[in-house]
C-alpha cells in the first residue's frame, strides 16, 4: 500500500513538471505566433496568389498564377468573366487603386496551341480612373504573326462600372444569337454615344512588320504617321480625318 | 495517510484538467494552422525569394534577390552561367522574371545601382518582354554608367525559331575552361546565327541616348536605322532619311 501511495506520488510529481513544461512551451510558441504579425522572415515561399492589402483589408495588388488572377473589380465589387481583349488566360498582377477599383495589370501568357502554332502575350497597363487603359505596353503574338508596342489612349470621362454590369449579365446567358445581339447593342449604344476609347499614340513593331510611330486625333484617327515598312521603306505621312494621305515625306521634300 | 490521498486525488484532478484545456488549445492552433494553407494574413513579410506557381507547380513568376533569381528558364529547364548582357539575373540585379505557360522564361523586370570601385556609378532598370521560345521583343531600359547614360524604349524582331538550342549550346560553351578554346567556340556560335540571320534586329527606339539627344529611330527588318527624328544635345531638332548604308539621302530641315 505505501509503496503504491510512494509510485503515485511520484507519478503526479512528474506529471506537474511536465505541465510546467508544457505551458512554457505553448507560451514561447505564441509568442512566436504573435511576432509573425509583425514581420515575418522566409527564405523561400511558393504561393499560387499573393494579396497586397490595405491594414483594413482593401485589396491593393493580386499578384497570381492564371488559376486564381483577380476578376475586374469596381468599388471591392468582383465582376468574373468579363474580361476581354489580350488579358485573359494570363498570370501576374492585377492593381487597384485606393478605393478598390481596378487600375491596370502586368501579366503574361504563352504556350503551342493546337496544329503546332502557338500564342503569347506580354502586358503592362495603366487604366484610366474609373476607366480601361490610359497607357500600355503590350506584345501579342499569334503564331509568328504579332506586335509590339507602346499605346496611349484616350478613353471618355464617365465610368465604365455601367458596362461592367451589363456585361456581367449578357456573359451569364447561353452562346448564341441572342448573347452577340446584346453585346452588339451595348457595343454600338457606346458607339453612339462616343463612350468607346481613342487611341491616341502608337509606337510599335506592327502586324505587318513595320516600325511605326502613330499619332492619332481625339476620335482615334490617325493623322500622322512614321514609318519603316517590311521592305525598310521610311516614310512620314501627314492624313486628313479620313485617313487620306494629304503629303508624304521624302516625296514632297521641295 | 488518508489525507495524503486526498491530496493526492486532488492533483491528479487538477494534472486530468490542465491536459484537457492544453488539448483543446492545441486543437484549435492546429485548425488554425490548416486554414493556414488556404489563404494566411501577415503584416509584412521579408524573403529572399517568392515564386508565383501553378497548382501543378510551373513556376510563373520569381522575385528575387541577385543570388536567388533563376537562370534562364526553357520548358522548365535552368541554365545557369549563360545570361548575357544587362539582364535581371545579372550580378547584382534584383527583381523578376516571369515565365509562360509552359514554364519557359518570358521577360524580366530588374533594377541595380551601386557606387563602382573607381568611385564612378553604375545602374540599371529595366523591363522586358521576350518573343515567344526567343530573346525580348520589347523593352524599357535605363543603363547608367557613371552618369552616361540612355533610357528608352526598344522594340526588336526575333526569328520565329526556337531559341533553346542556342541555350544549350551557349550552356555547353561555359562549362569549358575559360580560355581560348571557350572564346572561339562563343564567337563560331554568333558568327553562325548572324549567318543564319537568326540574331534579330532592333526596329524601334524611342529615348534619351548616350550622347544626350532625344530620338526615335526607325529601322528595317534587318535593323539598319531608316528614319531618325532627333533633338541633339545642342537643341538642334532634324529628321533624317537613311539608305541601306547609313547614307542620309534626305534631311528636315534642309540646307539653306
Amino acid at each position: 500500500m505505501d509503496h503504491q501511495i510512494h509510485r503515485l506520488e511520484r507519478d503526479v510529481q512528474r506529471l506537474k513538471w511536465y505541465a510546467a513544461g508544457m505551458t512554457l512551451l505553448l507560451l514561447v510558441g505564441a509568442l512566436a505566433a504573435f511576432h509573425q504579425a509583425g514581420r515575418t522572415r522566409f527564405t523561400e515561399i511558393d504561393v499560387e496568389r499573393l494579396n497586397v492589402v490595405e491594414n483594413g483589408g482593401r485589396l491593393r495588388l493580386a499578384i497570381s498564377n492564371r488559376e486564381r488572377l483577380s476578376p475586374p473589380m469596381f468599388y471591392g465589387k468582383e465582376y468574373p468573366g468579363i474580361r476581354g481583349g489580350n488579358a485573359p488566360g494570363i498570370a501576374g498582377m492585377i492593381y487597384f487603386n485606393d478605393e478598390g477599383t481596378e487600375m491596370g495589370g502586368f501579366g503574361w501568357s504563352g504556350r503551342q496551341t493546337a496544329h503546332g502554332g502557338h500564342r503569347a502575350v506580354g502586358l503592362l497597363t495603366f487604366d484610366q480612373y474609373n476607366q480601361n487603359e490610359a497607357i500600355g505596353l503590350g506584345y501579342v503574338d499569334q503564331n509568328g504573326r504579332r506586335s509590339a508596342g507602346l499605346t496611349v489612349l484616350d478613353q471618355p470621362n464617365v465610368s465604365i462600372q455601367p458596362v461592367a454590369e451589363s456585361l456581367l449579365v449578357i456573359q451569364r446567358l447561353q452562346d448564341g444569337p441572342e448573347k452577340t445581339q446584346r453585346l452588339k447593342q451595348l457595343r454600338e449604344n457606346l458607339e453612339r454615344r462616343g463612350e468607346v476609347g481613342a487611341t491616341r499614340l502608337y509606337v510599335a513593331r506592327d502586324r505587318d512588320k513595320a516600325a511605326i510611330v502613330s499619332l492619332s486625333d481625339p476620335k482615334g484617327r490617325e493623322r500622322l504617321r512614321i514609318s519603316v515598312d517590311s521592305l525598310g521603306t521610311p516614310r512620314v505621312e501627314f492624313l486628313d480625318e479620313s485617313g487620306n494621305v494629304t503629303h508624304e515625306l521624302p516625296r514632297d521634300i521641295r | 495517510m488518508e489525507e495524503h490521498i486526498n491530496r493526492l486525488k486532488r492533483e491528479v484532478r487538477l494534472l486530468k484538467g490542465y491536459v484537457l484545456a492544453v488539448l483543446l488549445l492545441l486543437g484549435t492552433i492546429s485548425l488554425a494552422a490548416f486554414h493556414q494553407a488556404g489563404r494566411t494574413r501577415f503584416s509584412e513579410i521579408d524573403v529572399e525569394r517568392l515564386n508565383v506557381i501553378e497548382k501543378d507547380g510551373t513556376l510563373r513568376l520569381a522575385i528575387a534577390n541577385p543570388e536567388r533569381l533563376p537562370a534562364p528558364t526553357f520548358y522548365g529547364k535552368e541554365y545557369p552561367g549563360i545570361r548575357g548582357g544587362v539582364a535581371p539575373g545579372n550580378p547584382g540585379i534584383a527583381g523578376m522574371i516571369y515565365f509562360n505557360d509552359e514554364g519557359t522564361e518570358m521577360g524580366g523586370f530588374g533594377w541595380s545601382g551601386g557606387k563602382t570601385d573607381d568611385g564612378g556609378h553604375r545602374a540599371v532598370g529595366l523591363l522586358t518582354f521576350d518573343q515567344y521560345n526567343q530573346n525580348e521583343v520589347m523593352a524599357l531600359t535605363y543603363v547608367d554608367e557613371n552618369g552616361r547614360r540612355s533610357a528608352g524604349l526598344t522594340i526588336y524582331d526575333r526569328p520565329n525559331v526556337s531559341l533553346q538550342p542556342v541555350i544549350e549550346r551557349l550552356y555547353e560553351i561555359a562549362q569549358l575552361p575559360d580560355g581560348p578554346e571557350r572564346t572561339r567556340r562563343r564567337r563560331e556560335l554568333a558568327d553562325e546565327r548572324r549567318e543564319r540571320g537568326e540574331t534579330g534586329a532592333r526596329r524601334v527606339y524611342a529615348g534619351r541616348d548616350r550622347s544626350k539627344a532625344a530620338v526615335v529611330t526607325l529601322a528595317d527588318p534587318q535593323g539598319r536605322p531608316r528614319l531618325r527624328m532627333s533633338v541633339d544635345s545642342l537643341g538642334a531638332p532634324r529628321l533624317e532619311f537613311l539608305d541601306e548604308n547609313g547614307t542620309v539621302t534626305r534631311r528636315l530641315p534642309g540646307a539653306q
